[in-house]
């Protein structure tokens, strides 16, 4: 197993109890509507949020355990995370953006320019993310978080910001890109037809809980 | 001949402590983000303070401080450096009432970053002063620039703190407020007159050269 969750955390309406994991290659889809608590597991595993209790591990490493006080912080942690809103940074051009996460200086130049050419964006490697439209933005942030090589990717509703011609001309393309990588990758979305569509298995998560 | 010493004494005090102000103000902003709880709201207040008191108080602060009878005073005023009635002590007085306005905007400013930045940052792997410099800095620019240009226009109009410790010393730490208030004083209109204009036109061109470093931040 590559990342185990067992995570618990109150939350104002009910409380988050989730347990499961995802293997290297696999694209788990976290199902559920807005508000149960997907994107709070996400949070919690890159460590921007902190569960009540339980434990994360990734690769055998322990990222969180509440009982032996480990909470290993988000900078440490090598989770690769895209925000529904992408965040890019807009005072960065797109290379700047993608180089953020190289972490050796010396493959940097190369690592940005692979991924650029990887997503068909190398064109816009000096543009700044607010001259792209949405689809264009989504591929900035995913070379991004591919440049830095990390162990575990999640996406948070990546097409909720798209619109529908676009998204199927993407979603192949995110796939293939996808399953290229090679580490568990948790996909976070309201929409059960784009989890079937892309996931090897689905999660449903309703009020904090897994459905079984 | 007419004595131009004043422009160049408020000059020199207002651009130092613009210099200082920026770095402290930043910095302090910066910090308070981090801390919570009653100590951030104890921190808040100390650093707000200068603004809401008169600046005679602030004066008085500052010549118990730094006056002779202090052992801080007496110090450096045995290492040859004594603060009270040199022009070092108008560069002082700038810095601690223009400092809330610079430390403010900052603050402000820095509270306005999207967090969702911060975070993405973080899971990126980069370093907490990285993310100051590359993400949060360049973010908070606007704001930071109005904050230092209130701060400066507020340390060029300075006279209350800086007639207590500075004095009233022609060509020594005699600013432009203080040259327009004895020429007043005096009855010397004409050299009030000049200072007044002087000042108008240097404040306004300051406003003008900082917000048009804004705006190019933005676009």
């Amino acid at each position: 197993m590559e990342l185990e969750v067992s995570i618990k955390k109150t939350l104002k309406d009910f409380t988050l109890e989730i347990d499961f994991s995802v293997s290297k290659g696999e694209i788990v889809g976290l199902l559920g509507e807005s508000g149960s608590g997907k994107s709070m597991t996400l949070k919690s595993i890159a460590g921007i949020v902190r569960p009540d209790g339980g434990v994360i591990r990734l690769n055998g490493t322990t990222l969180f355990d509440s009982e032996r006080k480990i909470d290993v912080p988000t900078r440490n942690r090598n989770v690769g995370y895209m925000f529904q809103s992408y965040a890019l940074f807009p005072y960065m051009t797109v290379a700047q953006n993608v180089a953020c996460g190289i972490k050796d200086p010396s493959k940097r130049k190369e690592t940005v320019s692979r991924n650029l050419e990887l997503l068909h964006i190398d064109k816009f490697a000096d543009r700044y993310p607010r001259h792209l439209s949405g689809g264009q933005q989504q591929r900035v942030a995913l070379a991004r978080l591919l440049a830095a090589s990390p162990s575990v990717i999640m996406l948070d509703e990546p097409f909720s910001a798209l619109d529908n011609e676009l998204k199927d001309s993407l979603q192949e393309e995110l796939k293939s890109t996808l399953e290229r990588s090679g580490c568990p990758i948790l996909f976070v979305s309201h929409n059960r037809e784009e989890v079937q569509r892309y996931c090897t298995r689905s999660l449903h998560l309703s009020e904090g809980r897994l459905l079984p | 001949m007419f004595d131009y010493a004043p422009l160049w004494i408020s000059l020199r005090a207002t651009v130092l402590a613009a210099v200082i102000v920026f770095a402290l103000g930043t910095l302090a902003a910066r910090l308070c983000l981090d801390i919570r709880g009653r100590f951030a709201w104890v921190l808040d207040v100390l650093f707000t303070l200068p603004m809401v008191l008169p600046p005679t108080v602030l004066g008085f602060f500052l010549l118990v401080i730094f006056g002779r009878n202090t052992f801080f005073g007496k110090l450096l005023s045995d290492a040859g450096m004594p603060v009270i009635f040199s022009w070092h002590a108008t560069v002082i007085a700038a810095v601690v009432v223009s400092f809330p306005l610079m430390y403010k905007g900052a603050k402000g400013a820095f509270e306005q970053v999207d967090q969702e930045h911060v975070w993405a940052a973080r899971t990126l792997g980069m370093s907490e002063f990285g993310i100051f410099v590359k993400v949060m800095f360049p973010e908070a620019w606007p704001g930071i620039l109005a904050g230092l240009a209130l701060s400066f226009a507020r340390a060029l109009g300075e006279f209350g703190a800086t007639l207590m410790i500075a004095g009233n010393i022609p060509g020594k730490t005699q600013t432009i407020p203080m040259a327009i208030y004895f020429a007043t004083a005096g009855g010397d209109m004409r050299t009030a007159w000049i200072w007044v204009a002087v000042i108008t036109i240097v404040s306004c061109v300051a406003l003008a050269v900082m917000n048009h470093f804004g705006n190019k931040g933005r676009s």
